[in-house]
């Protein structure tokens, strides 16, 4: 007899089965399903084939420190590069950003091409988003950010502030 | 009245021809290019506000000062 799990030909499994079943309790099921049919069951696709996939769907954490902005911060959403390091592709990154001054008490960041809102003037949503209300010196404040699939992001601050910096901590490559 | 997408659409097609063009094609400086994109998304902006999508920005709260004004008041009522 033929038996089929999701369209894959499991031969011999019921044989091995009932050779071992007990009558109205439970028992060790000696399946044959061949390992390399495993992946086959769920994806239709061959043990190579999801390995590779599998492979490249956990990203490779990167920790690399390294300056991507030091100038007079925007006020209107800007372009911020990060395919350098990122490279062009998607990515999540962790970035710090070091306000210029006292002047500056809000940065927001979001995708490149995000049409959605992320900057909010008392900073009680931070999604995407970060503030600053009482500025000290050489403090960073920590935000994490996905780029497009270019490794661009955007960004704006409440203030054009001079001497600001953002550095990429460490990033998540994606496909 | 226009949805929140149809009035974003344009805006969309907007930055991705202007993405090209200074990515791809390398037209604009990126002086031009940032404030072209800047433009372009303050204008959008703008105009989700008038539709009644976004609110105006409000400044930001200078929460030293309102700690010193509650402050003030707590003292003056003879709480502090």
């Amino acid at each position: 007899m033929s038996t089929f799990l999701n369209g894959v030909l499991i031969a011999g499994a019921p044989a091995t089965h009932e050779g071992t079943h007990v009558s109205g309790g439970s028992d060790d099921i000696d399946s044959a399903l061949p390992l390399a049919a495993i992946p086959d069951t769920l994806t239709g696709k061959d043990a190579d084939t999801l390995d590779g996939e599998e492979a490249s769907a956990f990203a490779k954490l990167t920790v690399a420190e390294t300056e991507v902005f030091s100038d007079t911060s925007p006020t209107a959403w800007t372009d911020l590069d990060l395919s350098g390091v990122v490279g062009a592709n998607y990515a999540l990154v962790k970035i710090k950003w070091l306000p210029g001054s006292d002047n500056q008490r809000m940065a927001s960041f979001r995708k490149n091409g995000d049409t959605d809102e992320f900057y909010e003037s008392t900073g009680q949503y931070i999604s995407g988003c970060v503030a600053l209300y009482n500025y000290i010196v050489g403090v960073h404040i920590v935000a994490i950010i996905e780029t497009d699939n270019a490794g661009k992001i955007e960004w704006k601050t409440d203030n054009a502030v001079a001497n600001t910096t953002i550095d990429i901590m460490s990033f998540l490559k994606g496909g | 009245m226009p949805t929140e997408s149809e009035i974003k659409a344009p805006y969309i097609e907007t930055h991705g021809i202007l993405e090209h063009q200074h990515y791809d094609l390398g037209l604009w400086t990126k002086e031009e290019f940032d404030q072209l994109h800047g433009e372009n998304w303050d204008a959008m902006e703008a105009e989700l506000i008038a539709e009644g999508y976004r609110k105006i920005p409000e400044p930001l709260r200078d929460l030293d000062a309102e700690v010193d004004e509650i402050k003030a008041k707590l003292k003056e009522a003879g709480i502090i």
